[in-house]
């Protein structure tokens, strides 16, 4: 299969040094500098009172898996080097969504969740934490592709990129 | 060939910064396509991961070029070659390059979720945020805490 994506390979090796001027492949994937800020005027009410729910949501289910990643840890000790980096990536998705913008009266971002059980074994604990990881990015998706504000839905894209990505990194 | 000229589309409601990101992420995905075609080469292990790779990323350009030939605009064409930004010669080098693709990709899409004007870009593109995280992954990538938009959050 690759020995003929080789030999084309070569060609266009060549192709590249004769073509003057062509486009630098970074460049035509240079990340866009774009704000993705919303900077047109905010919504109807209805949907900006519909983007607190799923930001108070998305921040619930960082609390849970943050929850989640505290109780494995202190079970098995020997999984806290494994799981800290990641655990830090939830400390960030909770700081970011608590930060941007308005959360339901009288919630508090420091409620504390109820310890969930962790399995007796460290792999089936670690298996628990990949399954957790990939609902909630489940969840992040469909709250994306509902959110009304563009930074919200770009913010939970991204929050469920990070936890579908830790789902693999556990798996 | 007959030479029936070509409806003007109608001017669309998704044509403007939704447009423009939308075919930012075209002009990635071709970018990509053509990086895999170079990565695959120097992968001969994980041929067929690459080729699924490459597979997945033709299909996501079909479906984002229909998007915005849908939206009434011309879908941007691939170049005729593209200059890569580290020399690729042995399997470390193709899955950094593969990396970067899926980084780089990662962020135009994360991009598109914020400006995409109809349901369907959204969804195309908030899924290739979570595909393009992955996949950086599996190339040996760095786990992140927001995959296309560390360092803008």
């Amino acid at each position: 299969m690759w020995s003929v994506t080789q030999r084309v390979d070569e060609g266009r090796r060549r192709l590249l040094a004769l073509v003057a001027g062509a486009p630098v492949l970074g460049a035509a994937l240079a990340a866009c500098a774009a704000d993705p800020r919303p900077k047109a005027a905010p919504g109807p009410r209805s949907a900006l009172d519909a983007d607190v729910k799923l930001r108070w949501r998305a921040v619930r289910s960082e609390q849970t898996l943050l929850a989640l990643h505290a109780a494995v840890a202190a079970a098995h000790p020997d999984l806290a080097a494994t799981l800290q980096p990641l655990t830090a990536h939830h400390d960030e998705h909770l700081a970011a969504l608590v930060a941007d913008g308005p959360l339901p009266y009288g919630f508090s971002p420091d409620a504390v969740v109820a310890a969930p059980e962790v399995a007796g074994d460290a792999a089936g604990a670690l298996a628990a934490v990949a399954a957790a990881e990939r609902a909630a990015a489940d969840t992040c998706v469909a709250a994306s592709l509902a959110a009304a504000g563009p930074r919200l839905a770009a913010v939970l894209a991204t929050i469920a990129g990070s936890e579908a990505g830790h789902g693999v990194v556990l798996a | 060939m007959t030479t029936t000229p070509a409806p003007t589309p109608a001017p669309s409601p998704s044509a403007g910064p939704g447009l423009d990101a939308a075919q930012a992420a075209l002009a990635g995905e071709h970018a990509c396509v053509y990086g895999y075609g170079v990565a695959g080469a120097h992968l001969p292990d994980r041929a067929e991961e690459a080729l699924g790779a490459l597979t997945a990323h033709r299909s996501r350009r079909d479906a984002l070029t229909a998007l915005i030939v849908a939206a009434g605009a011309e879908p941007g064409a691939a170049e005729p070659g593209y200059a890569l930004p580290s020399p690729v010669t042995d399997p470390a080098s193709a899955q950094a390059l593969a990396v970067l693709l899926e980084q780089r990709l990662g962020a135009l899409y994360a991009d598109l979720v914020g400006a995409a004007a109809t349901p369907e870009l959204r969804e195309l593109a908030v899924r290739a945020v979570v595909a393009s995280s992955v996949q950086a992954l599996t190339w040996g990538g760095a786990p992140s805490a927001f995959p296309g938009l560390d360092g803008r959050v």
